[in-house]
């Protein structure tokens, strides 16, 4: 009998283990006010950087904030329980993980997502549109009648519909970014004041250079070629855009989105011959960005850029505000430090710089999705309600000034002083189109990787815009005839527009 | 090769265990069969479940178009068409090819050597010692080999550093963002290739080796060289056939080193490798029923590897027993 004892213990050990509830943990014992003995299915939440535990910018304490709300928003709602898990990030940047967890109906029921990506699945159903409550009042917030008008920048907000028209996200916060750079290390460089020009900016990184220093680093990844096209473009084509512009925005984001190109109208724009080997403005973009990229480091895939600025090594670091709680509470900084912004591009560099200063590429930070989760586990309605919650000024002031790397975007919610430089950048017109998000799927990245081999020497200029074009035209392709690109819809407003916006590109042939 | 207890050849009982087995009275005590059964069906149920299903479904995947989510749709062999014209799949096979054969040359020669000089160590405690230090680095996770790999590439990394103190700065350069180095970037990663378990199997197999043998070799006047080619490789082979199976399918499946050193296989294409890429239209481009497609193609490969090997690449061990007796 004792040689089967630990059969039959095992065995009991099994069915028991099988029997009890799976991943029970304290988070998930009953609330308070709730009947006894009852199982509550807790909403599972993802806040990005504001998830309890998370320690922003790898500096400091872990933040607590949004556990201290969701506990006073359980005692608002007895029986109801907040559950925080982290979605995980993928290196690739598309939320892999999070599409098994969206197919499977598992994903947590609120989570943070960029829309561009998010935009590429919502025909799948696995976001929940928030149009319908954000015209419903927030009852957090006293006096409000529509949830929407609690929002700062209502524009930014609503510059996140989906291509199909609908609103799957909120935006509770922004970020943006700058040229962090360090006031001693340039004086000693003989540098005594940031660049006002592209120009300016050249010389001073030349001799920069000469001292054997490199003057500039960006953020992760090569985003700095990302967010340098994007920022190029409306400097190099901002005399057009107008004219380009076949298709306003929306009313509800015409104060953010200005002369935004949608993908659409960039498809178009295509057909047409622009951001072609013939478009003299696209040659120039990319020929500046190469040259820019000879003043960054060798490793672009190095992924700590932002110790090379901290450690002293380089200058200047393109990077957004997330930067700022580092900077603000690294007791072992040495260096006395400022916040600039990218230098206007004149007709010095290019002919046809317009002049106008740099806009900027940030905009919405967190943005919270619903997910097919919440109505698989039918807690739709307190999903809305607790993002409501969350969305107080109150609420929001208290993430953002714990989190101190964003600018809330609540209207009565205050900012972190440290914050203030990059609410001024942010001041600024919104880019005429970010490249890569309005590309889907596999032609993001191809371009991506191709930008990647044009700016480390891999191609030539020429065997680069070949390469975007042929790129472009399968997308054009791919996506013409879809309902949402209507081009036959845009043809009158070329033709107004045709005599001007032709020359543009017969001048280069 | 005769088992001296018995008529038959050992070879014949290792080919027929079960024969054995069910001949063998059970032990006192133990479990009912039912009990054994039980607990075997929970592992055999999961492999079913989490191995066999999906393989299944993604054999019938591979020919259908298939959006993560959505309804696949029956295409027959299109995807497989597709792949023998995808320019970048093509791209893929080449950087295998050629991160295939690097590696195979470095993680099958310098464990051997290493391995050699270790059975040539006169004192059993260094040869403990040195076996200790290289089975060490095995509790480094993988990962975190890959990421401080990345490190010593990068600008600040031990690489640059190294060279600047040299006074070779000419040479730094962006080792895994410079389209003429990458892959061989990434192919350097685990210098000096001297892996634990690899180093651990050659030495099994030359601790092994009968000193009859060693001892013949020597009355017969065979210099040191002499013995490790003529002795010490032949006698390896078994041991070196298993490193190859095992190497050849670590190469062919694997892309975490890749990715976590360049994440979608750039600059370009240049370090994309076949199972990188089956990832990325799996989950990026969400051509599941694509990826499904390469995923077979690359089974297939190792099947026909591994089958080939073992058809033609023999060792005397399992020749048949009237040719080794």
């Amino acid at each position: 009998m004792l040689t089967r004892l630990p059969i039959i213990l095992l065995i009991s050990n099994l069915i028991l283990s099988g029997c009890g509830e799976s991943g029970k943990s304290e988070n998930s014992k009953p609330a308070p006010g709730s009947a006894p003995g009852s199982t509550i299915r807790p909403i599972k939440v993802d806040l990005n950087v504001y998830t309890p535990g998370t320690i922003p910018s790898g500096i400091g304490k872990p933040v607590e904030q949004a556990d201290h709300l969701a506990h006073e928003w359980e005692e608002l709602h007895p029986g109801k329980k907040i559950l925080y898990q982290q979605v995980v990030s993928t290196g690739g940047g598309e939320g892999e993980w999070l599409k098994t967890q969206l197919i499977g109906g598992i994903a947590p029921e609120i989570i943070h997502q960029n829309a561009e990506i998010a935009w590429q699945d919502v025909d799948k159903g696995w976001y929940i549109p928030l149009d319908e409550y954000m015209e419903k009042p927030n009852p957090y917030i006293p006096g409000n009648q529509r949830w929407i008008e609690s929002f700062k920048n209502q524009d930014l907000v609503n510059a996140k519909k989906a291509p199909d028209g609908k609103l799957y996200c909120i935006s509770i916060d922004i970020v943006e970014t700058g040229l962090y750079y360090n006031k001693d290390m340039l004086r000693s460089l003989g540098v005594d004041s940031m660049p006002r020009t592209w120009t300016e900016m050249e010389t001073q990184f030349k001799k920069i250079r000469e001292q054997g220093v490199t003057p500039m680093t960006t953020a992760i990844m090569g985003l700095g070629s990302d967010w340098g096209q994007d920022i190029l473009f409306e400097m190099i084509y901002h005399d057009i855009l107008p004219d380009m512009d076949l298709v306003p925005s929306s009313a509800d984001s015409v104060g953010y989105l200005g002369h935004y190109l949608e993908p659409r109208e960039a498809g178009y724009l295509f057909t047409k011959g622009f951001f072609t080997r013939r478009d003299p403005r696209w040659r120039e973009m990319n020929r500046i960005l190469y040259e820019w990229r000879q003043h960054w480091p060798m490793e672009l895939k190095n992924s700590d850029t932002a110790r090379l600025f901290l450690t002293g090594r380089i200058p200047i670091l393109w990077d957004s505000s997330f930067l700022i709680r580092r900077l603000a509470t690294d007791p072992y900084l040495n260096f006395e430090w400022g916040v600039a912004y990218i230098p206007t591009l004149t007709t010095e560099t290019c002919r046809y710089a317009s002049g106008t200063p740099a806009t900027v590429i940030g905009g919405a930070a967190i943005q919270l999705h619903i997910t097919n989760s919440a109505r698989i586990n039918n807690n739709l309605e307190d999903c809305i309600d607790f993002l409501m919650y969350l969305s107080t000024p109150q609420a929001v002031e208290r993430l953002a000034s714990e989190a101190l790397i964003f600018i809330p975007n609540i209207k009565g919610a205050e900012m972190s002083p440290e914050l203030k430089p990059f609410d001024e950048i942010f001041q600024r017109r919104y880019c005429a189109i970010k490249w890569l998000e309005s590309m889907s799927g596999q032609y993001k990245k191809q371009w991506r990787r191709m930008l990647d081999l044009y700016l480390n020497d891999g191609m030539s200029l020429d065997e680069f815009l070949k390469v975007l074009e042929d790129n472009f035209r399968a997308w054009v392709e791919e996506h013409r005839n879809e309902p949402g690109w209507d081009f036959a819809g845009m043809d009158p407003v070329w033709q107004e527009h045709k005599d001007r916006l032709q020359k543009e590109i017969e001048q280069s042939l | 090769m005769i088992d001296r207890n018995s008529d038959q050849p050992m070879h014949e009982h290792a080919l027929s265990p079960t024969r054995s087995l069910r001949r063998r009275k059970r032990p006192p005590g133990s479990p009912p069969l039912a009990v054994i059964y039980a607990l075997l069906f929970l592992p055999l149920g999961f492999l079913f479940v989490f191995n066999y299903i999906p393989a299944v479904s993604a054999l019938y995947h591979a020919f259908t178009d298939w959006d993560v989510g959505a309804q696949s749709h029956w295409v027959g062999l299109k995807n497989f068409f597709e792949l023998s014209r995808d320019p970048v799949f093509l791209q893929s096979l080449y950087n295998l090819l050629r991160l295939g054969i690097f590696v195979l040359v470095a993680n099958l020669s310098v464990p051997f050597i290493v391995a050699e000089m270790i059975f040539h160590l006169r004192s059993e405690q260094w040869r403990f010692a040195c076996r200790a230090a290289l089975v060490l680095p095995m509790v480094v996770p993988g990962v975190v080999t890959f990421m401080i790999w990345r490190y010593i590439y990068s600008d600040a990394g031990i690489l640059t550093e190294l060279l600047t103190f040299l006074g070779l700065q000419d040479w730094v350069r962006g080792w895994l963002s410079q389209p003429k180095t990458a892959l061989w970037a990434v192919a350097c990663v685990g210098f000096p290739f001297a892996y634990g378990v690899n180093v651990l199997i050659y030495y099994a197999g030359l601790a092994n080796i009968s000193s009859d043998v060693l001892e013949a070799a020597e009355v017969d006047g065979l210099g040191k060289v002499g013995r490790i080619f003529l002795i010490h490789v032949p006698l390896v082979l078994q041991q070196f056939r298993l490193l190859l199976i095992m190497t050849v399918i670590g190469i062919v499946n694997g892309f975490e080193g890749v990715f976590i050193l360049t994440e979608d296989g750039g600059p370009g294409y240049e370090t994309l490798v076949p199972g990188l890429y089956m990832y990325q239209n799996g989950f990026t481009y969400q051509r599941m029923g694509y990826a499904c497609a390469i995923g077979l193609l690359m089974l297939l490969f190792l099947l026909c590897f591994t089958l080939t090997l073992n058809r033609y690449f023999l060792t005397e061990k399992y020749q048949p027993a009237r040719e080794t007796v």
